[in-house]
């Protein structure tokens, strides 16, 4: 019988060329391409996400270990559509207008990714205008908002106020994070969640897709 | 006016040899982007003419990234036409090395650390230190020399792909800075002062085995060939550098800088490692400063200097990065008044 644990422990040392052996043959055995998504590679991240935040692993072990869940995940994207499976939630995320940071960004993409959600990348410089267009145009459940500066963080304000201006600001929670980012700053400016890390930004954002 | 220190006490506070030594001050006025466009240079330089700093900063002219600084088109890390490159994760520089195919071309470009000119600047410095202790100074050193070289991705890839390639990499960069370390020499400076930012909010960039089998023997090299010219090293690295400071150590540091509030805790870091080294504490330049009465950034200063200070010595005292367009004018005013009188 396989073991799909194993694709997830793989998935953790970010052994991506035995990731993508172990989801063919999960595959060719007739496992159903959502559990092998569910118990060998959400899972694997699940653990990488939590190892990170206790500092066990550190930001290029999630790169690898990433790269080795999108190797997977590549070849169950076609069986997976077949299935009709969907993603358990949509982000749209960017850093905010006027900054160009964009490691924390990306790294809160990829956790996302990991737990299951699917995630529209913005990018840099990201006008509140288009954080709020991307939702609408994206049916998002979260737009995710970084910032590394302190001059910048405060377009998180506008991003909150364009939501509304727009109409859907009960339609999605807005998520802000960054290093000059705070509890008290995410209440201050009306944002629903703030969260010091990567891998607490996922499992939040994944609370609110539940 | 306070009277700067000589050389001799800021030497004492850094090798914690002092009497009741005072805290010595350094880029205190590190004015961030955005500064000057919003109080105006005149104003920025009128304070700073009423807090003279007891350390020089002397930083050579290195050489550009993509681009030459001087008029030399082959002064500079890059190698080759960036034009329409994309930014990388810091924004401002181009990915110099996309591929490490490309590494012999990139090593056969290296930039000459003996620059005509590059210099100059430095020997003016030290000549108009009146005395000071003189820091000869150049930002990136490895794990940031890298990022830019590499971009931020491709390194933290290059740990599991290419090691190799960095670790030959790295002795290269060794090997130019001590042809820049024997300059400093030559022009007369005192310390070393460079920069790393091996931290992110919560813990190190990189694992501390990535550190101990790349980074740390360069660290050691590049310290102990300082340490052979009689000469201090400093160095800035923003961040939680917690899992890396007893490695630090152990490669010679002699000044840590800054300690970033909101990552590292000083009171800790101070109690932990204050009798193996010293730090250049940096103010907060993320909350305090900008966020803070004037009243709580002397509180705040007050709290450093407390956790931090030593009679013998131990504390020199800066911003902790650049001082941010944010941040009131009356705050840094209460700042600069703060550290000139913290002992």
């Amino acid at each position: 019988m396989f073991d799909l644990n194993e694709i997830s422990l793989q998935l953790q040392k970010g052994k991506a060329k035995a990731v993508k052996e172990l989801v063919q043959k999960a595959l060719d055995e007739g496992i159903e391409p959502t559990r092998i998504l569910e118990e060998g590679l959400l899972n694997g991240m699940a653990v990488v996400g939590e190892q990170f935040k206790n500092n066990e692993i550190f930001v290029p072990e999630v790169l690898i270990a990433a790269r080795a869940m999108n190797m997977g995940t590549a070849l169950l994207k076609p069986h997976l559509a077949a299935e009709g499976a969907t993603a358990k939630g949509m982000v749209v995320i960017g850093t905010v207008k006027g900054d160009l940071h964009d490691i924390g960004k990306n790294l809160v993409k990829m956790m996302m990714e990991g737990r299951g959600l699917s995630v529209v990348d913005l990018g840099v410089d990201v006008s509140p205008e288009s954080f709020v267009q991307a939702a609408i145009d994206n049916k998002a459940n979260i737009i995710c908002c970084s910032s590394l500066l302190t001059t910048t963080m405060h377009e998180m304000k506008n991003v909150v106020e364009e939501a509304k201006r727009r109409g859907i600001r009960d339609q999605v929670k807005i998520m802000v994070g960054g290093a000059p980012v705070t509890q008290s700053f995410c209440e201050a400016i009306g944002a629903d969640c703030y969260t010091k890390d990567a891998a607490s930004a996922a499992e939040a954002a994944l609370h609110f897709c539940a | 006016m306070r009277e700067a220190m000589t050389k001799q006490e800021v030497i004492q506070a850094i090798e914690r040899k002092g009497d009741h030594v005072r805290v010595p001050l350094f880029m205190c006025k590190w004015w961030g982007d955005g500064l000057a466009a919003k109080y105006g240079q005149e104003t920025l330089d009128a304070i700073a003419a009423k807090y003279p700093d007891d350390i020089v900063g002397a930083f050579y002219q290195d050489p550009g990234e993509a681009l030459s600084p001087n008029g030399n088109p082959r002064y500079r890390w890059g190698f080759k036409d960036y034009t329409g490159k994309e930014t990388h994760s810091i924004g401002q520089l181009c990915v110099l090395m996309d591929e490490w195919s490309e590494f012999d071309r990139f090593k056969a470009d290296f930039p000459n650390p003996n620059e005509p000119g590059a210099f100059d600047g430095v020997k003016r410095a030290v000549d108009n230190a009146g005395g000071r202790y003189v820091l000869g100074a150049w930002w990136k050193l490895f794990h940031e020399r890298f990022w830019s070289i590499r971009g931020m991705e491709n390194l933290m890839y290059d740990y599991y792909d290419a090691m190799d390639e960095l670790k030959e990499l790295g002795w290269l960069l060794v090997e130019y800075y001590k042809a820049i370390v024997d300059r400093f020499v030559d022009a007369g400076v005192d310390g070393i002062f460079t920069s790393d930012d091996l931290g992110h909010q919560q813990g190190p960039m990189m694992s501390p085995a990535v550190f101990k089998e790349l980074y740390l023997p360069l660290y050691k090299e590049i310290i102990s060939y300082v340490h052979s010219k009689g000469l201090h090293f400093f160095l800035h690295s923003c961040g939680d550098n917690t899992l890396l400071m007893d490695d630090l150590i152990e490669a010679g540091l002699d000044v840590f800088h800054p300690i970033q509030v909101g990552c590292m805790d000083f009171h800790k870091t101070a109690a932990t490692y204050g009798d193996r080294l010293s730090f250049l504490a940096g103010v907060d330049v993320q909350h305090l400063l900008p966020e803070g009465s004037t009243e709580q950034v002397r509180a705040g200063i007050a709290e450093m200097v407390r956790a931090i200070y030593t009679p013998k010595g131990g504390l020199l005292l800066a911003a902790g990065n650049g001082i941010m367009p944010d941040t009131p004018l009356e705050n840094i005013d209460a700042m600069l008044d703060a550290v000139t009188n913290a002992v």
